[in-house]
């Protein structure tokens, strides 16, 4: 069966880009978020396998996300996604419940190991 | 298209807008240094730049957001505070990252940032506090009062959810043109099916014209962009032109939710650049000046856009020192724009200003203070099928109006005959259509009138002005009843008088270069149901 993941994004250049990589590994996208305040809605409806999730986004940024999904579902698969120079925020989102990271520029094979690590 | 080339067009039409909320954003910190929602605003729009650039592996532009990033951190810290200094070198960092990121996605050498990377990481560097007074809100120009809500709190295009699509330009301008194709189809079926004169064929057409009728519909909507994504560029073209002049000027925009086609949105952003440039370097005075007038020292500059029935009115205002008549009708009359016995309106003011070269003259610009462009104003405006009018007095101040179409490609318009000819007219500028017993034409300052809405307007028998000057046809004149179509543009008023209505229709001009010498008021043809071109008329030329 085909996996299911939820892309947490502001840019919809990011979210491109995690889709295409994710589609080549056959996983099903099954949402898309531009803030953390909509991936907790989304994430309540869909229940992916798996949440890619920036860090820096408007109307909730991504580590609150994280806390609140992982309320929902301690169980919840969440890799953050950031940008350089966000280690100490790294830290604070994996201490929140998130299993993971990728740093941007993303390499595909780098993401995608992490994923499988993450479902695996 | 290749994925790269995808990511290349969703990297530069996303890290724009960023770039736009960047300069919004920098001058409403500087007017209230406070303001933490402008700073993260900044913070996450540099952010996400930053981390667009590096995916792309576009270098130039990742180290200088990372590096204004880093600036920012200092600010959002609170260990260093806002002041003017560094809202300079941020505006001129996000024009730098601009011109990088445009050169970049353009295939180009972006600009070696290394001087400003420099002078960021020198500011950062420097000692905190140290002869940096933080700013004042009153320093370079008075926030705005009580800025207008957005309909959601932050811009729907960036941050909405994620069921929103970009759509290329070009596919919407693509549906638009087969879009206009169908409706002209949808005529033809019309006039085919009257001539059958068969009923189940009738039916047919009828629904199907229905379906076109809203699904053009949906396609033009699809197209209406909010005119905030031109005029959130505007408050820092007024900041940089009012401080490099050394006036202070207050910046009023309202109406920004008004929504208006795509390409007419893209194409009055210049237009509206020449008539603020203009209000600053000429319209407002100096503080000093102002002063000595009895004025408050800040000037005034609004812009605003509103919806009027079928049509979109943006207006610029400022309350500067107006412009000089005299100066302009003196040069008009030397020049022979303007004949001696002629009466200078506000208008014909305007026309002259804004012939070619008119402005050019030095001693006018320097001594009325206007003109600068004002041609190029005028010209692209009306080839948008819209009219600039334009109201002026000495010391008060000097307000331009542009009113526009709603879309571009297709309009509603009264199609009119004369001289057994068809013209359109836009709807745009009609009024109403009326009958007038052709005995209640007045003549006055060798010209016709008639009353129209309690005022007396004057009057243009098309039929004369298309035999150039010839009065052919003059059985009808002075006899029976005259058809006439009450024209606003602005605030001028015009009737035209015509032979026959043939009725309301839908129509797509198609672009149309007039030939040398022609009577220039035409604005463009079109294609009738029955296959037929017709011209449309230029109606603010009309007068």
């Amino acid at each position: 069966m085909r996996r299911t993941v939820l892309i947490v994004d502001d840019a919809i250049f990011m979210r491109t880009m995690i889709a295409d990589i994710l589609k080549g590994a056959d996983f099903e996208v099954v949402g898309e978020a531009a803030s953390g305040a909509e991936a907790v809605e989304k994430y309540k409806e869909l229940k992916p396998d798996l949440v890619t999730m920036d860090i820096v986004m408007p109307d909730m940024g991504g580590i609150d996300a994280v806390r609140e999904i992982i309320k929902l579902d301690p169980e919840a698969r969440i890799l953050m996604c950031s940008a350089m120079g966000q280690q100490g925020l790294v830290v604070e989102a994996i201490q929140a419940g998130a299993r993971d990271f990728v740093v941007k520029p993303f390499q595909p094979s780098r993401v995608l190991e992490a994923v499988q690590r993450l479902l695996g | 298209m290749s994925q790269q080339q995808k990511y290349a067009e969703l990297f530069a039409a996303e890290a724009r807008e960023h770039l736009a909320e960047m300069g919004r954003a920098l001058v409403a910190l500087e007017e209230e240094p406070g303001d933490r929602t402008s700073l993260d605003a900044i913070f996450r729009s540099t952010h996400t730049i930053k981390g667009m650039a590096a995916a792309m592996g576009y270098d130039v532009p990742t180290r200088l957001s990372h590096n204004i990033e880093s600036v920012l951190d200092e600010l959002r810290s609170g260990r260093r505070t806002v002041s003017a200094d560094i809202i300079d070198l941020l505006l001129e960092t996000v024009d730098i990252l601009e011109s990088a990121v445009e050169a970049t996605v353009a295939g180009k050498t972006p600009v070696d940032p290394s001087a400003a990377i420099e002078r960021l990481v020198l500011w950062r560097l420097a000692d905190a506090g140290a002869a940096e007074p933080p700013l004042q809100a009153d320093t370079v120009a008075q926030p705005a009062p009580a800025p207008e809500p957005r309909r959601t709190a932050t811009p729907v295009s960036r941050r909405s959810d994620a069921s929103r699509l970009r759509v290329d330009i070009r596919r919407l301008d693509a549906l638009m043109n087969l879009m206009g194709e169908l409706m002209i189809l949808r005529g033809e079926l019309k006039a085919l099916a009257d001539q059958l004169g068969a009923e189940p064929l009738d039916d047919a057409v009828e629904r199907a014209g229905t379906l076109i009728g809203e699904m053009q519909a949906h396609v033009v909507e699809s197209r209406m962009v909010p005119v905030w994504q031109i005029f959130d560029r505007f408050p820092r073209l007024v900041r940089d032109a009012s401080r490099s002049t050394g006036k202070e000027v207050e910046f009023v925009v309202s109406g920004k939710q008004l929504e208006l086609d795509r390409s007419l949105l893209d194409a009055i952003g210049d237009p509206l650049v020449h008539l603020l440039r203009n209000a600053v370097d000429h319209g407002i005075e100096s503080p000093d000046e102002r002063e000595r007038a009895g004025k408050p020292r800040v000037g005034r500059i609004e812009l605003g856009a509103r919806r009027e029935r079928s049509r979109v009115v943006i207006t610029v205002r400022d309350d500067g020192r107006g412009i000089d008549r005299e100066r302009v009708i003196e040069k008009a009359r030397r020049d022979g724009l303007l004949a001696a016995s002629e009466e200078a309106t506000d208008q014909m003011l305007f026309r002259v200003m804004a012939r070619p070269g008119f402005s050019t003259a030095a001693q006018i610009t320097t001594l009325s203070g206007r003109g600068v462009g004002l041609d190029v104003v005028e010209s692209s405006v009306r080839g948008l099928g819209g009219s600039v009018s334009f109201r002026s007095e000495p010391g008060i101040g000097t307000s331009f109006r542009l009113d526009l179409p709603l879309t571009l490609a297709i309009l509603r318009a009264l199609i009119v005959e004369v001289d057994g000819q068809v013209y359109a007219v836009p709807a745009t500028f009609t009024r109403e259509s009326f009958e007038l017993d052709a005995k209640a034409v007045e003549r006055a300052h060798g010209r016709e009138w008639v009353r129209w809405r309690g005022e007396r307007v004057p009057l243009t028998r098309l039929r004369t002005l298309f035999n150039g000057g010839e009065k052919s046809g003059s059985a009808r004149e002075g006899v029976g009843f005259l058809s006439l179509v009450g024209l606003e543009f602005g605030e001028s008023r015009l009737v035209i008088s015509v032979d026959e209505f043939l009725g309301e229709e839908e129509i797509v001009i198609k672009p149309f270069d007039p030939p040398r010498g022609a009577v220039a008021v035409f604005s463009g043809a079109i294609v009738r149901p029955d296959g037929r071109p017709a011209l449309v008329l230029d109606v603010g030329n009309l007068s």
